[in-house]
Formats: C-alpha cells, sequence, structure tokens
C-alpha cells in the first residue's frame, strides 16, 4: 500500500480543525479591513503605491474607488465568445526522442438571433532542436534554455493567446466579441530571477506581445474585448495595498520585520493571512464588479506596454472571481463593462464557471490514454525506421512492479 | 421483381455514416442531431462510386435510435431551469448541437449486387465510414416485394422480443405505403409473420394489431 489512508485521516481531521478555528478570527480581520476600504481615498493611496515600491510585498494600483461597485449592462442581443486553452506533452527523458507536443484547443460561439458554435484543436509536436532549447541572440551570450517544464507551461501559455488572437480573426467582425483566456495574463512565472532575461525578451517580447498586439489591432477594427478569468484567485494584491493604507512604519522597518505574506506590526497585520477574495465577497453582491486596480508585477511593468494589466474582481455568484484585462480594455469603460457583462453571461451559461473557457479546456485536454498513445506511436514512428527504441530502466521497473 | 414499375425520380437522402459495422448489424452516426430514420424504415449502406465494384450495397432496417453525449466521460446534464422552450437550451448553448451526437442502429436484412436484391447476409459486413442512405421508394417497393426479408429481420431481432416486435411491425408499415395495394401487401406479410411463428399465436395476434395503419 502507497499511502497509509488511516494516518492520513487523522491529520486532515486536525488540519479542519484548525481552519474552524481560524474563521472567526478572520471574520474579525475582514471587518477592519473594510472599514479602511470605505475610508480611504484612493487617489492618494495610488501615489502611496507608486511611491512605495521597495515594501516587501506587491500593491495593486487602484484605479477607481476602492469600495466602488457596479453592475452588469444589459446583454447585446448578439454577440460571440472566443476562448482557447492549452495542453502539453512534456518532454520524456525515459524516452528515446527528446521532443514535446502542445494541444491547442477552443471554441467561437456565437449567441443571439443565429447561434452557432465552431470547435477546434490543434497538436503541434516540436523536436527541432530550435524548439528544444530556446538559444540567447549569438550576438549577446551563447546562453540557452531547454524548454521543458516551467519553461513550457510559459510557450504554451503564449501559444494558447496566438491560438486566441487566429480564433478571433475568424469570429464574425460585425458581432461584438469576448476574447476570453483561462488563468492570469500576467506570465509570472517570469517574474522571478530564475530565468536568465533573454528568455523573458523572447517569450514576452517576441511572442506573447505581438499575439496581444494583434488582438488590440483586431479591437480598433471591431467590438472586441480581451479578458483573462480567474476561478478562486489566490491574489493579495488589493489586499496588500490596503496593508499599505494601514501601515504606520516606515518603509525600511517593514524591509526588517515584515514579509511579503505576513506583517509584523498593527494594524497592517490584520491582512495576514487574507487573499483579495476575502474582502470581496463582503463588498460584491452577485453580478457586481469591483473597480479597476492595475497590477504592479514587474513582468506587467516592465515588458506588457500597452497591454500591461489591469484586473477587477467579480462576484458571481457562485465565486469571487477576478477578471483580468490588458489597459487598453481597462482605460474605455464600455469595453469594460462589455467584459463584465459577457463574463458574467458566460459564468451563467456554463453554471459557475465561464461555459467558452470549459469547452475550450475540453478540446484541448490530453488524457492520460492519450500521453500513452502517443509514446506507443513515437515508438513505432522510430522503429519502421529502424531506429532504436528503448527506455530507461527505472521507466521499466515502474510498469513491472514485480515482487 | 414486381410488374408494378413505379416512376422514381427521387434520389436517395444521405442520412449519416457507419460507425460500427458486423454482418448482422451495423451502427451509423447522423450528421444532424436529432436526423435518424424512422424507426423500422429500410436504409442502404455502400455500393455507390468506385467501392460499388469490391462493396455490395447492403440494406438494413433501423432497430433503434439514440442521442447521446459525443465523449462518454462528458455526461449531460439538465440545462432548462430557466428556459421557457426546450429550443431555448439550443440556443443558449450552441456548442450542444457539436458535442452531442445521434446514432441509430440497423440490422442487415439483405443486399443487391449486380441489380439483383439477395434476402440474405452480404459476403462482407458494410464498411467503417460507408455512407447510409434512406431508400428511394422504388428501392423499397423493390426489395419488399419478395417476404425473404422477413426471415433475417425476425432472426436478427433488436435486443428484447418486444423491440424486435415493435420494429417488424413499424417496418411493415412504412413499406406499406409504397406498395400499390398497402392493405394487400400486409395482410401477405400477416401471414408470412403466422407462419414464422406458429408455435407463438398471441404473439402473432399482437403483431397483426400493430400492422393496421
Amino acid at each position: 500500500m502507497a499511502l497509509d489512508i488511516a494516518k492520513t485521516a487523522a491529520q486532515i481531521d486536525s488540519m479542519a480543525g484548525h481552519l474552524a478555528d481560524a474563521t472567526y478570527s478572520r471574520t474579525q480581520q475582514v471587518d477592519r479591513l473594510m472599514a479602511a476600504l470605505a475610508t480611504t481615498d484612493a487617489a492618494e493611496l495610488a501615489g502611496r503605491v507608486e511611491a512605495s515600491r521597495g515594501r516587501p510585498f506587491l500593491c495593486a494600483t487602484p484605479e477607481d474607488a476602492l469600495d466602488a461597485r457596479y453592475q452588469p449592462s444589459v446583454l447585446p442581443a448578439d454577440f460571440s465568445v472566443a476562448s482557447v486553452d492549452g495542453s502539453h506533452i512534456d518532454v520524456d527523458r525515459h524516452i528515446p526522442v527528446r521532443c514535446y507536443l502542445i494541444n491547442i484547443g477552443g471554441c467561437v460561439f456565437t449567441y443571439g438571433s443565429h447561434p452557432d458554435a465552431r470547435l477546434f484543436s490543434q497538436p503541434a509536436l516540436y523536436a527541432a532542436e530550435e524548439d528544444i532549447f530556446l538559444n540567447a541572440p549569438a550576438t549577446t551570450s551563447n546562453d540557452s534554455v531547454a524548454v521543458q517544464g516551467a519553461v513550457l507551461g510559459m510557450l504554451r501559455t503564449v501559444k494558447e493567446v496566438e491560438g486566441l488572437a487566429e480564433a478571433a480573426e475568424s469570429a464574425d467582425p460585425a458581432l461584438p466579441l469576448l476574447a476570453l483566456l483561462d488563468g492570469s495574463l500576467v506570465m509570472w512565472g517570469l517574474a522571478g530571477r530564475g530565468y536568465p532575461p533573454f528568455l523573458r525578451e523572447k517569450l514576452l517580447g517576441e511572442m506573447l506581445m505581438p499575439a496581444l498586439d494583434s488582438l488590440q489591432a483586431q479591437a480598433a477594427r471591431r467590438s472586441l474585448v480581451l479578458a483573462a478569468y480567474v476561478s478562486l484567485p489566490q491574489t493579495t494584491e488589493v489586499l496588500n495595498t490596503l496593508r499599505l493604507a494601514l501601515c504606520q512604519q516606515r518603509e525600511d522597518i517593514c524591509q526588517q520585520s515584515c514579509t511579503s505574506f505576513r506583517s509584523a506590526h498593527s494594524p497592517c497585520d490584520s491582512a495576514n493571512g487574507l487573499l483579495d477574495r476575502h474582502i470581496f465577497q463582503e463588498l460584491l453582491a452577485p453580478g457586481e464588479r469591483s473597480g479597476i486596480y492595475r497590477s504592479n508585477s514587474s513582468v506587467s511593468r516592465e515588458y506588457y506596454g500597452p497591454h500591461q494589466v489591469c484586473f477587477y474582481y467579480l462576484n458571481t455568484g457562485t465565486e469571487i472571481g477576478r477578471v483580468e484585462v490588458p489597459l487598453w480594455v481597462a482605460q474605455d469603460e464600455n469595453r469594460v463593462a462589455l467584459s463584465h457583462t459577457l463574463v458574467m453571461d458566460q459564468v451563467r451559461r456554463g453554471m459557475g464557471y465561464p461555459a467558452a473557457i470549459a469547452e475550450a479546456h475540453e478540446q484541448a485536454v490530453v488524457t492520460g490514454q492519450d500521453r500513452e498513445t502517443f509514446r506507443k506511436m513515437v515508438d513505432a514512428a522510430l522503429e519502421r525506421r529502424h531506429l532504436p527504441v528503448y527506455t530507461s530502466e527505472k521507466n521499466r521497473s515502474k510498469g513491472t512492479r514485480w515482487l | 421483381m414486381s410488374s408494378h414499375q413505379p416512376t422514381d425520380s427521387s434520389t436517395p437522402q444521405r442520412v449519416g455514416e457507419v460507425v460500427e459495422s458486423a454482418s448482422h448489424r451495423f451502427q451509423a452516426q447522423c450528421y444532424q442531431l436529432y436526423q435518424a430514420p424512422p424507426l423500422g424504415s429500410l436504409v442502404s449502406v455502400g455500393g455507390q462510386g468506385e467501392a460499388r465494384d469490391v462493396s455490395p450495397r447492403v440494406y438494413g432496417v433501423l432497430t433503434g435510435i439514440d442521442t447521446q453525449g459525443l465523449e462518454p466521460g462528458r455526461p449531460v446534464i439538465a440545462r432548462g431551469a430557466e428556459a421557457q422552450r426546450e429550443e431555448d437550451i439550443y440556443r443558449e448553448n450552441p456548442q450542444l448541437e457539436h458535442l452531442l451526437c445521434t446514432r441509430f442502429e440497423a440490422v442487415v436484412v439483405g443486399y443487391e449486387s449486380a441489380d439483383a436484391f439477395f434476402h440474405h447476409l452480404p459476403p462482407e459486413p458494410p464498411r467503417i465510414h460507408a455512407f447510409v442512405h434512406s431508400c428511394t421508394p422504388r428501392q423499397i417497393l423493390e426489395f419488399t416485394h419478395s417476404p425473404g426479408f422477413l426471415d433475417l429481420l425476425m432472426a436478427s431481432g433488436g435486443g428484447s422480443q418486444a423491440v424486435s416486435d415493435e420494429v417488424v411491425a413499424s417496418c411493415l408499415r412504412l413499406a406499406s405505403v409504397h406498395h400499390p395495394d398497402p392493405r394487400s401487401f400486409l395482410v401477405g406479410s400477416g401471414k408470412i409473420l403466422a407462419l414464422l411463428l406458429a408455435s407463438e399465436p398471441p404473439r402473432v395476434n399482437a403483431m397483426l394489431r400493430r400492422l393496421s395503419p
């Protein structure tokens, strides 16, 4: 037996007990933060956020009143929603060839007087040298990064946005279009210092930005909004903004004594352990969205230009979701309202989660059986050409599991 | 062959494509949701285009129709709690047309080769992806002119015995309207059924009642 269920059950029960104790304390924390939300001047706080880059936590810049709430507008009679998702088969060092596969799936739904749906999926296999390694420009260095694991995940995200731009092109230009992505627009994986700068330039500057440019160019010709939906968000950027509003310590003391997750001082320690959605669960009625906030993620600020990521929170009735939009959507009230209205409608049609994203996922998903079939097909293709087919002894031992 | 030679200018309508095939039965997927031919109707498979030389046109009778999700792992859920009409559900969720599919099953009741009809199993089953067509009135008349097809239909069954009898009765009713004297055709078919089911008078009586138009 791999997992001792009895021993695990006792630990799960203990965990649930701690959670129950924490709930009472959380309610009091949220009350204190809600009071701060109602009394803090957003413009003044925005200025403070801009001047407080040395704090150990990431704040969002409020572009609206902190306690702003908006109802969705009237649903257009006819409109379209396009969504794209991706799935991949990672490089497997236990098989004889280094390759990976990215499957991009998506849909374009048309609602109204002429309902229609188009579903698609497009697998692409990558095995060429230039696909397996991303190389720094030859003139600058001989640095290179292998495309696998987290890097492959980020490359897939880029391919999803490229796929969405293509899908948007195929939608009826006479109808308003919501181009909808799953997850965050911010490529958080590139935010840390773990990757060489050329990788950011390649993935963001050379690939993601052109795809976002394409969507913005389409939006100049037709009614189009780009949005990304984050279900059950774990983000704390607004909470950190409130933490800054409450903080009474100098920045250098804050740097020394506090972390990105916890404040060591009162009253800003009211934010400890909470998430943005805990605040907006209190503020927003079902269907309502918050005001707009601008993300200060270094990736977004330094690389996204006109696509710098803004967001609002939305009470869908079943959860607090986070809707991220590029700056060119956030700065246009009509576009923000359209994104709000159409995302809410998608959640209603999808019974709690945007229908188009759910369908895009279904079109993109690569199942365990698909992965096994893929692997057998690779073996068969190599055998047909009399190339050596082998696997690692470790992989073989997992298949045998003898006593 | 019948002395009655109907004029038949209609062309067979393509109604689906074979997705499972065996000597005695085949299953087809419709191109349009809910657009299967009626239960008990006669359909033909293959025998057209380049494949005709190597594959005879097979005739089958629809024994069942079902509509369900295209992907086995995705259960269909109720969506109409707030809808006024059933069609509103499809308007609100246009993807359903692509994610549901209608299939039908048919038992093989004979085949056509070199312009002759044979009321026994074909030398090879229909091919996967072979086109399924509804039969023209002329094909129906010519194929059902001789009662031999009833032997295979009765022998194959369509699941439980009750379904089989329903299908046989439905098949004969649908075919009868294409005969110059529908009543005479039904009476003749009833006599054949009485012979085939001589040991089961109650079942014969039940089937004869179902033959009434």
